[in-house]
């Protein structure tokens, strides 16, 4: 197991050059100068200050040389300076990187609890009214955009009954909101497909072999049913997670939520590429990592599933 | 010898520096001040403000960015030699008086006595030489180098005297050196922070940095020995309400929702959300002139080579008759009475309207609106609609042009209605809106575009060199005539000589067509009933030391 682990991680090294790779050159094929974005509704430096910015920002630099440059740098530990603040990316990073792990784990709670929920129960009452307006929910949920439903959610909970903040990270009262509009989706998505699985999987033989032990209903489904169902919906939450923390950039700007969405796009706004790159280098891995630790719950649950 | 005194602007009378030190002190007291600033302060009264904004602060190093939003941020942190009284004339803020050489090329500051860092550095003159040496030192790269770049050296004569020497005359010097920009950092706090100065600012102004929580909120919290030197201050010490908080909030949606439920209280507004704040009575709506903006159309050139004069308009624009029936074919005043929701003047000249070389004459020379002008002016040239499809040609080919400007909203509706206006005069308008990024990178090629919509904005005359200084549009005129003023005006120290080069050369450009003024916009804020003594200072910034927020 433990070699196994190594290995993926091991192996997730040339997957992140990958990306160090393709996003400083395609950030490079964007039209726009970092320089004169600075001074965007102001005058223009003349053309000898801008070549002169250029120098001393690296920019004068062939491209390639600018790579070999930041992946020198990257290899110690170095993510450079953001453009635009003079400041170390990673620190401006880890910031906020916090933020966005707690929204989007908060999202994939959410999506969890109320998707596995939903799912059961509409199985359990498969063709009931139960089943038919839970799945009428769920196809809701899939097709309302989420800049819409965020902004239902926060009239109705924020300005109306004042349940809630509309903006800001301090508080759990403050991820509530952006949790469920986040989640909400991915829940709908986790019901159906719980609902189809489980199905499934109570349609197997084991699951008469199960009854007919003479085993309470209940336990037929959450033990030899649920068990067995869950196995490719493990699969999808984590590829979910790679959603929920995309998705959180739009849900972060809506209610303000400083994650590193909002850090990215105002950072892609300006080409402020050194900054840029590193939050780009910061999720994926984020995401490499968590198809590692998906990989292994995946084992737990099949026994018939070993690493080696 | 030009000698400009700030006590002068400040007591309306001559005081001496004694009786200066006094009075600072008293301010410093609350001894002198409005009754109700007494009563204020020993009541307790203090709040927050909270103010929403679109995006966040970058750095706090005034060194290190120019960028609008950290900009707004620390300026109440940092402080600048001099700055502005209500009638926008020069007034000292950490300088007391300064003297102007006769060959306008050493600027002599005599410093504030008494004044402390927020660290408790002592302010004075290694100081100021300290912040302009780093601003003009390459290795800080500082962004805004390039305004004082005129700026040889620094030389400290005693304690709290200090000489700037310049290598050529440059008339714009003191009013650049009057943006927070280039506001006093504290050395000690440069020194000891080193490239964490920027999450750790500490200068002499009214608020100090209490927390940053990046992408979300900057707290500010009131300096304890704040001495106010502006003359437009009722309160001269410490600011009254207990923070001022810049809350980030990118979409315009959920800093309504926050007003709504009174997260934020002082906001901004566009003008398309105007309406809905007009008749609550649970804020007041404050209207402001953005004093240094210019909002305009500009036409596609060709780059001129470096120190060569005159210019290129592309066709069909190197024609004036065309240029001029485009000044003549736009209704400024109906875009800004319709899109606009009257937030904006008219200004026929390129010169902001609230920089003092603007000049009101200048509507004399201005095109007004006349439709029927336009269109004689493009069948003086050949131009007419033969086929009568609306559009008009010449040797069988349509006037059809590209205007171009940045995504926005506000800007979309306002370009709209310039298609259509042009379009009823025979000029056939396709609008293009980019990504302000891609925009900047794509101007300086003129191949695929004839007009640009563009707003800029500066506190200076200057502005009238500096946009013709850049590499598209109105940036590529370079007549010589033109130049030749601009170039004077901006080395001229004597003020009413330079605002007369000034009008000089607003009418040349006029006169070329060079490009067509529409308007100097202003802005709207709306403050929650339970703010008291929101007021606004020179060019209608907000001051914010005399708010204070009831729960």
């Amino acid at each position: 197991m433990l070699r196994y682990v190594a290995y993926r991680l091991l192996a997730a090294i040339p997957v992140l050059i990958g990306v160090s790779f393709v996003v400083f050159f395609m950030l490079r094929l964007v039209p726009g100068d970092p320089i004169r974005l600075m001074f965007v509704n102001q005058p223009q430096p003349s053309a000898e200050r801008v070549e002169e910015m250029r120098h001393q920002l690296g920019l004068d630099l062939p491209v390639w040389r600018q790579y070999l440059r930041y992946m020198g740098n990257l290899l110690q530990g170095d993510l450079g300076y953001s453009y635009r603040s003079r400041l170390p990316v990673g620190p401006e990073i880890i910031k906020r990187l916090p933020n966005t792990i707690k929204l989007a784990s908060a999202g994939l709670a959410i999506a969890v609890v109320i998707g596995l929920f939903a799912g059961i129960i509409s199985a359990a009452f498969r063709g009931r009214w139960l089943d038919r307006g839970l799945m009428l929910f769920t196809v809701l949920g899939i097709s309302v955009p989420g800049f819409w439903l965020g902004m239902m959610i926060m009239l109705i909970f924020g300005v109306q009954l004042r349940w809630f903040p509309v903006s800001g990270a301090d508080t759990w009262q403050q991820l509530v909101m952006p949790a469920f509009t986040l989640g909400i989706g991915a829940a709908a998505v986790l019901a159906r497909l719980t609902r189809a699985n489980l199905l499934e999987a109570m349609s197997q033989e084991y699951i008469r072999t199960a009854r007919a032990k003479g085993l309470s209903n209940s336990s037929v489904i959450w033990r030899h049913g649920l068990r067995n169902a869950l196995i490719p919906i493990v699969t999808i939450i984590g590829l979910m997670i790679g959603g929920l923390l995309s998705g959180a950039f739009i849900i972060e700007s809506l209610f303000a939520y400083p994650g590193v969405g909002e850090l990215a796009v105002k950072s892609i706004q300006a080409r402020d590429f050194p900054m840029v790159q590193g939050v780009v280098l910061f999720v994926a891995t984020c995401y490499v990592l968590v198809n590692i630790v998906t990989d292994v719950i995946y084992g737990f649950l099949d026994p018939r599933i070993k690493y080696s | 010898m030009t000698t400009f005194d700030a006590t002068n602007a400040l007591a309306g009378k001559r005081i001496d520096r004694r009786t200066l030190g006094k009075w600072g002190a008293a301010a410093g007291l609350g001894i002198g001040m409005a009754p109700t600033w007494i009563a204020s302060a020993q009541d307790g009264i203090g709040g927050d403000i909270s103010i929403p904004r679109s995006g966040d602060v970058d750095t706090f190093d005034p060194h290190h960015t120019v960028a609008g939003l950290s900009f707004q941020a620390f300026r109440h942190i940092y402080e600048p030699l001099v700055s502005y009284n209500m009638d926008l004339e020069y007034e000292g803020i950490l300088a007391e008086s300064w003297e102007i050489s006769e060959d306008g090329l050493t600027y002599t500051f005599k410093l504030r006595q008494g004044v402390k860092f927020q660290d408790g550095t002592d302010f004075n003159a290694a100081a100021v030489k300290f912040t302009f040496d780093r601003v003009i030192d390459p290795v800080t790269a500082a962004p805004s180098a390039g305004w004082v770049s005129a700026l040889k050296e620094t030389n400290v004569i005693d304690d709290y005297t200090v000489e700037m020497v310049l290598s050529e005359n440059f008339a714009p010097f003191l009013s650049n050196i009057a943006v927070e920009y280039f506001g006093i950092v504290s050395p000690t706090a440069v020194e000891t922070y080193g490239e964490d100065f920027g999450r750790n600012p500490v200068g002499t102004g009214a608020w100090q940095l209490k927390e940053w929580a990046a992408g979300e909120r900057v707290t500010l919290e009131g300096y304890a020995d704040y001495q106010n030197f502006h003359s437009y201050a009722d309160n001269k010490g410490k600011p009254l309400a207990d923070s001022l908080n810049f809350l980030n909030m990118p979409e315009s949606e959920t800093a309504m929702a926050a007003f709504e439920t009174g997260q934020v209280n002082i906001m901004g507004l566009d003008p398309n959300d105007v309406r809905q704040f007009e008749d609550q009575t649970e804020h007041t709506v404050y209207k402001q002139t953005d004093v240094g903006s210019i909002a305009f159309v500009e036409f596609a050139t060709e780059p001129i080579p470096e120190g060569e004069s005159g210019v290129v308009f592309k066709a069909p624009f190197d024609d004036i008759n065309l240029r001029q029936a485009v000044a003549y074919g736009i209704n400024a005043d109906e875009i800004i009475a319709t899109v606009l929701e009257g937030l904006a003047q008219r200004n026929y000249g390129p010169m902001p309207m609230g920089l003092f070389a603007y000049d009101p004459a200048i509507e004399e020379y201005g095109y007004h609106f006349d439709a029927e002008k336009a269109k004689s002016l493009l069948a003086e040239s050949g131009w007419e609609d033969s086929d009568g499809d609306g559009v008009v040609e010449k040797d069988g080919e349509k006037l059809e042009v590209v205007l171009w400007t940045w995504t926005d909203s506000t800007l979309e509706r306002v370009i709209q209605v310039i298609q259509y206006q042009l379009g009823q005069v025979g000029i056939g308008v396709k609008l293009e809106q980019q990504e302000a990024g891609a925009l900047f990178a794509n101007l300086p090629d003129p191949t695929p575009y004839n007009l640009v919509f563009m707003i800029w904005g500066w506190s200076e005359p200057d502005i009238l060199y500096m946009m013709t200084d850049t590499n598209w549009g109105v940036g590529n005129y370079r007549d010589a005539d033109y130049r030749g003023i601009v170039t004077e005006a901006r080395q001229t120290t004597d003020f009413d000589e330079r605002k007369a080069l000034y009008f000089q050369a607003q009418q040349k450009m006029l006169a070329d067509a060079a490009m067509v003024p529409l308007w100097t916009s202003e802005s709207v804020s709306v403050v929650r009933k339970n703010v008291h003594g929101y007021k606004q200072g020179p060019g209608g910034s907000d001051v914010f030391t005399e708010i204070w927020v009831e729960d």
